[in-house]
């Protein structure tokens, strides 16, 4: 397959367009990427705002360094790929945010079931994800975003592969390992 | 390494599809027969649903208005300004350009068929060049031994097809033909 036809038919036009300084064009790349976009930095930062503004940051950047896209890869392996190393630099910045903060904290409270009618079923869902969202806290960022960019984005191993930068095997041991991690920490929390 | 320990390493890329399809057929016929393993891919299926169950989208309304605020607060290189100018110009002129060369072949069309030169040449006359033709042989060249001057021409030379007026190399001469 060539390179070219990995493009939608219209985007390689949009991208020439946003590659001579054509805002419009880029824009229309942004609506069709922005979703994905936020899913790859939401899953190596694991904080919504912080996900929303990685993202802002990734369109921005791509846009300046739009002159060095190629067509080597696909646009949007290209894009999660900035999204990705932004993210992962911004959690080796930070460090992990193990405590809860703002609206993070009002959510929370939210999940707690109340006394005018949540039924257990639900409670039992918000219980499970609460769950779910510590043990990925528990994960290294490289381990949650190899699990997340596949159950949640649904990616292949291939793509993570390109997208994080890592040998296809990496992918394969990182996925396996935050698996079984995941799944050993929420038996252990059921048994609790 | 036991089979069950080999296979659980494969348990993952079998859910996912991305085993090649000997060892999917492997990885099948081990789980028909494997509790452990049954368990262990059943638990990792009811992970991914949880997963995609918890990931939470947040709110992107505003997200392409946000970004592009944020590209135009970018400092533009003169560069792309200028590309970006030329693209415009171009996608303006592009639809007038052949309307225009049109128009100019039309005109440099008309100036040239109302000029001497184009009627000299649509107009020209074969009857002309058949007399001069005709009358070449009336002509008659001037001998160099015996030039002929307007002055010491006799009556029956003045007569002749050809007047030489000077025997000055640096003056012009003058060939005229009989008139009929």
């Amino acid at each position: 397959m060539s390179n070219e036809s990995r493009l939608a038919p219209d985007e390689t036009e949009l991208i020439r367009k946003a590659k001579r300084g054509d805002r419009e064009a880029f824009g229309i790349l942004v609506e069709r990427y922005q979703r994905r976009v936020v899913g790859v930095a939401l899953a190596v930062v694991h904080n919504p705002d912080d996900a929303l503004e990685l993202a802002q940051e990734t369109f921005v950047r791509a846009y300046e360094n739009l002159g060095s896209f190629e067509s080597r890869s696909s646009f949007s392996t290209w894009l999660y790929r900035i999204a990705a190393n932004l993210a992962i630099d911004f959690r080796r910045r930070e460090g992990r945010h193990s405590f809860v903060r703002g609206e993070e904290a009002e959510s929370e409270f939210d999940r707690l079931p109340s006394s005018t009618g949540d039924s257990f079923a639900e409670y039992s869902r918000s219980e499970l994800n609460r769950r779910l969202r510590a043990a990925l806290d528990e994960l290294t960022p490289e381990h949650r975003a190899v699990i997340l960019l596949r159950e949640v984005e649904g990616l292949g191993y291939d793509e993570i592969s390109d997208i994080l930068q890592c040998p296809r095997g990496t992918v394969m041991s990182r996925l396996h390992y935050a698996r079984n991690r995941l799944r050993t920490i929420l038996k252990a929390t059921e048994q609790n | 390494m036991s089979a069950c320990d080999q296979v659980k390493l494969l348990l993952g890329p079998f859910d996912d599809g991305e085993l090649e399809p000997h060892e999917m057929e492997d990885v099948a016929l081990h789980v028909v027969s494997c509790g452990a393993c049954k368990a262990a891919l059943d638990d990792y299926r009811s992970l991914g649903v949880a997963l995609r169950d918890c990931a939470t989208q947040p709110a992107i309304d505003g997200f392409t208005a946000a970004v592009l605020k944020r590209i135009d607060q970018l400092p533009q290189p003169l560069w792309r300004r200028w590309r970006h100018y030329l693209d415009v110009l171009a996608e303006h002129v592009s639809g007038t350009v052949p309307l225009v060369a049109a128009g100019a072949f039309a005109a440099l069309l008309t100036a040239w068929l109302v000029t001497p030169y184009a009627q000299r040449l649509l107009h020209r006359s074969p009857g002309l060049v058949q007399i001069a033709s005709s009358n070449k042989n009336n002509l008659r060249e001037p001998s160099e031994q015996q030039p002929v001057t307007s002055q010491n021409a006799s009556p029956d030379q003045s007569e002749s097809s050809m007047i030489t007026l000077s025997n000055d190399p640096s003056t012009t001469v003058i060939w005229l033909p009989n008139q009929p």
